[in-house]
């Protein structure tokens, strides 16, 4: 078995060729992300923005006459006082018929509060008709459905979805690879030593090993964040320094039979090291199984952080992780369901592409597994 | 008087799919009774293929695109996977090259051994383990006892492949096939394992059909042999003929090859 | 002085409590240039006695004399050093090459261990090895599993000798192959010994290619030597039981004569 062959097979594998051309797109996507960054938010716009466009301001009338659309600029120039109202967008102001002293009261409610103030609102902006029912609505761009300016729709903060999950992506596949990285630097080099000199070493490894699986991770995840915070670094350490014992277990299995090959008593005789023994010649061929379960243990590790992340212990917002915005769009399920769906829905295909990569390269990689010539 | 040969194999191809060249080529070779015959190749030939064509027992991928199997006047390739079941096991046997892997390791030597006679003869289980005893005694198996209760990894090579050969014989079949069944013994063992084998034919009136890359023992145990190459047979006849006097070139190459 | 002296050589494995004498008490002598045959069945102990003399696995008790020098005096990296005149090629060919490394780098390695070349020479070294025994350069940069049987074992071989060796220890390296393809291996073997000049230890369980190579041979059981003798002494007139059990079970193997 041989890379060229195994690589033959695995582009045959239609399924996995799919999941690992989205998985490269989506690094690319959330590489592309810092470039954003630097560029100043040229393409996309900063996740954590809150919009207000031109026609932000509403003020409409509720019987369906044509409403008149107020320039929000202008609006905030004229009365810095609403800044407050317009800051906290997707506030309503329903005004509902009872004249114009309640109009004046519903205005005094954000902020108009003398009547000349009131007056001059109402005059500038061309609004008031004695009974008739008035809605001040401050609309940003927030909930708004999928369109050509917000692919992905907006939240309810008028920020953009599209930009968010694309942001987010960067803190999750980032989680998911250093946390491999982690895991498997400590578990192969102690799965490498612990099959190559067994004996006492091979002990003290296995049942150092044994130890750490049985500890509950959730549990110490949890309490770990309670006690420190939520902290994202610390986050990926301790996810990946929980997870070194499985690696460590496939190593030495591999290394144990590969010890016995005769290419290893080859190396001896040749005059290899033991290092170079190690380095050159088993660990190469003790891969071929944990990259299978480092891509599975990726996909696995994204998840993680997304469940923590959800139940608010991991990322905290503004910053957007898909976890975050699930949770966060899971009130808004109804009325803009475009903010759950996104994130939820690249969190799957994530997952499901890592699962499909993971089947592919374990079909590659071993020959006993392929099905059919 | 002209007989009708136990075996007869007419024009036997089989193909693999996503290879290019059929693993065996219109095959023809007949096999008398109380005969040995050699069927002779090097890795790639195609003889383990035409032996498993012939049982029945190739891997569901391939294909035999043409050809017939004559056994006692019925084409096993037109029978029904039943009859094929009752004639496989009992009127015609096989002995595979590693006996280790043709043994369920999980068994005792004795359960497998027991197991066509209960199937094929329908014997009880008593009958059945005293018909193993006298099989284990007849391939001169050392504590046959001991033997019947052992697991087939407890056993040295040679006692493995006498027990294969007693499975073999356990209904008394009228064609053994002998896939390479000494390759993997030391060189003593060989030499007893293949005389075991020419007193069991006369004992029990047995045709062998004997498969090995091994030109000295089929010149010594077959009457008549195939040369086999790349799934086609380039020379046939009585031994004495095509090893003294051979025809084509390969074999005359390979009989030069031989170490003397 | 003898090339090789192999002196009381011991080595015992335990197999569930109880201890296995796999090499009970071995002595010969290697003359330089010469060959030497080690004919044994299974469980005689003659692959653990090529790996003793090399020190892949190390005896309990004897001496091994290379050159003058007892090896089992020297450290690991004085080993090390020796391992250059010591070479052996094992009797799997596919399981004696690392799967994953491409011919050119498996030629190369023992050169570059021991810093006899530069990696820049590596390749060029690499297809003079390959011409040595017989294949061409299209097989450097291809694996091991793309190669016949018959092939992989030159390349067993010429990695062995690209160490330009003293002793080259052979553990069965004709079992498993085709009768023409052991022909043409021995064949290379013996030109070989003729051009470099190489000793040989060779294994084997087949009296024939004992005879065909070697000029002396041994004859184990049970890890003790049985008989030993110029090869043809051996065949023609072996004066121990067992050797003439093995001399008779090989004639009964061999072609007949018609």
């Amino acid at each position: 078995m041989s890379n060229p062959d195994a690589l033959h097979y695995f582009l045959g594998n239609r399924l996995a060729v799919c999941g690992l051309a989205l998985l490269c797109l989506l690094y690319l996507l959330a590489g592309f992300t810092f470039l954003n960054d630097a560029l100043g938010h040229a393409v996309v716009p900063d996740p954590d923005e809150l919009r207000i466009t031109e026609k932000s301001v509403l003020f409409r009338e509720t019987s369906r006459r044509a409403a008149c659309a107020l320039d929000g600029s202008a609006l905030l120039a004229e009365f810095p006082v609403l800044s407050d109202a317009l800051a906290v967008p997707g506030k309503a102001f329903p005004l509902p018929f009872a004249g114009f002293r309640l109009l004046r009261q519903r205005l005094a409610a954000i902020g108009l509060e003398n009547l000349e103030s009131v007056n001059s609102f109402v005059q500038r902006f061309e609004v008031v008709h004695e009974n008739k029912v008035f809605e001040l609505v401050l609309f940003s761009s927030e909930n708004q459905p999928p369109s050509p300016t917000h692919l992905f729709g907006s939240d309810e903060f008028g920020r953009d979805v599209f930009a968010r999950v694309l942001y987010a992506s960067r803190i999750s596949l980032s989680v998911g690879f250093l946390a491999v990285v982690i895991a498997l630097s400590l578990g192969v080099l102690l799965g490498c030593l612990a099959g190559y000199y067994g004996g006492f070493l091979d002990s003290v490894i296995m049942r150092l090993a044994d130890v750490w699986m049985s500890l509950p991770g959730m549990m110490l995840l949890l309490t770990f964040v309670a006690l420190t915070g939520a902290n994202l670094a610390s986050t990926i350490l301790l996810i990946g320094v929980l997870s070194w014992p499985s690696p460590a277990r496939l190593v030495r299995a591999e290394v144990l039979s590969l010890r016995q090959r005769e290419f290893v008593e080859a190396a001896k005789a040749i005059g290899c090291t033991q290092t170079q023994i190690i380095f050159r010649h088993i660990l190469p061929n003790a891969l071929a199984p944990i990259i299978v379960q480092a891509t599975l243990f990726l996909a696995g590790a994204i998840l993680l952080e997304s469940g923590l992340s959800f139940l608010g212990l991991g990322v905290q917002p503004p910053t957007a992780s898909w976890g975050n915005m699930l949770s966060n769009g899971l009130s808004y399920l109804r009325t803009s369901p475009w903010q759950a769906f996104f994130p939820g829905f690249m969190l799957f295909l994530t997952v499901l592409s890592f699962n499909f990569v993971a089947e592919g390269l374990r079909e590659a990689l071993d020959p006993k597994r392929r099905r059919g010539p | 008087m002209k007989q009708v040969p136990l075996l007869s194999v007419k024009g036997l191809s089989v193909e693999f799919p996503g290879l290019p060249l059929q693993a065996v080529r219109r095959v023809s070779f007949d096999v008398h009774e109380n005969e040995c015959m050699g069927l002779v190749g090097e890795s790639g030939s195609g003889k383990t293929v035409t032996a498993l064509a012939i049982l029945g027992l190739l891997d569901p991928s391939a294909r035999i695109t043409s050809g017939e199997i004559f056994f006692a006047g019925e084409d096993l390739r037109t029978l029904p996977e039943t009859r094929r079941q009752k004639i496989r096991g009992h009127q015609l046997a096989m002995v595979f090259q590693e006996p280790l892997t043709a043994f369920n390791p999980v068994l005792s030597v004795g359960e497998q051994l027991s197991e066509p006679l209960l199937y094929h003869r329908g014997l009880s289980p008593w009958e059945a383990r005293q018909e193993v005893l006298s099989l284990l005694e007849a391939v001169h198996m050392p504590r046959p006892r001991q033997v019947f209760q052992a697991f087939p990894h407890q056993l040295s090579g040679g006692m493995r492949q006498k027990a294969m050969i007693a499975m073999a014989l356990s209904c008394k079949p009228k064609l053994l096939i002998a896939d390479e069944p000494t390759s993997a013994l030391d060189v003593t063992v060989q030499a007893e394992i293949l005389s075991l084998l020419a007193s069991l034919r006369r004992q029990f009136d047995l045709s062998v059909l004997f498969i090995s890359h091994d030109l000295g023992i089929v010149s010594r145990h077959c009457s008549r042999v195939a040369v086999l190459r790349q799934g086609e047979i380039v020379e046939q006849g009585k031994t004495q003929t095509v090893f003294s006097k051979p025809r084509h070139p390969y074999t005359r190459a390979l009989l030069e090859a031989v170490l003397r | 002085m003898a090339l090789l002296e192999v002196r009381n050589l011991c080595k015992s494995f335990r197999d569930s409590g109880k201890a296995v004498h796999a090499v009970n008490g071995v002595s010969f002598s290697l003359e330089a240039g010469t060959a030497l045959g080690l004919v044994g069945e299974s469980g005689s102990g003659k692959s653990t006695l090529a790996r003793l003399v090399l020190r892949l696995l190390e005896p309990d008790a004897g001496s091994i004399r290379f050159n003058g020098t007892n090896l089992l005096d020297l450290d690991f990296h004085g080993m090390r050093a020796q391992r250059r005149w010591l070479q052996i090629v094992f009797q799997d060919p596919f399981s004696a090459l690392n799967p994953r490394m491409p011919v050119h780098q498996l030629l190369s390695e023992p050169l570059l261990n021991f810093g006899l070349i530069q990696s820049g020479e590596a390749r060029a070294k690499a297809s003079e090895l390959l011409a040595l025994v017989g294949l061409d350069d299209s097989g450097l940069f291809r694996f091991p599993h793309e190669f016949s049987g018959g092939q992989r074992q030159r390349l067993c071989i010429a990695r062995a000798l690209s160490l330009q060796p003293r002793l080259l220890v052979l553990d069965e390296p004709t079992s498993g192959l085709d009768v023409s393809v052991q022909a043409q291996l021995l064949s290379l073997l013996q030109r070989l010994q003729k051009q470099f000049g190489l000793s040989y230890l060779f294994i084997s369980h087949d009296l024939r290619v004992v005879k065909a190579v070697c000029g002396q041979a041994l004859v184990l059981k049970d890890g003790r030597v049985v008989e030993a003798g110029s090869t043809r002494q051996l065949f023609s007139r072996p004066s121990q039981a067992y050797t003439r059990q093995l001399v008779e079970a090989s004639k009964a193997l061999s072609l007949a004569k018609f």
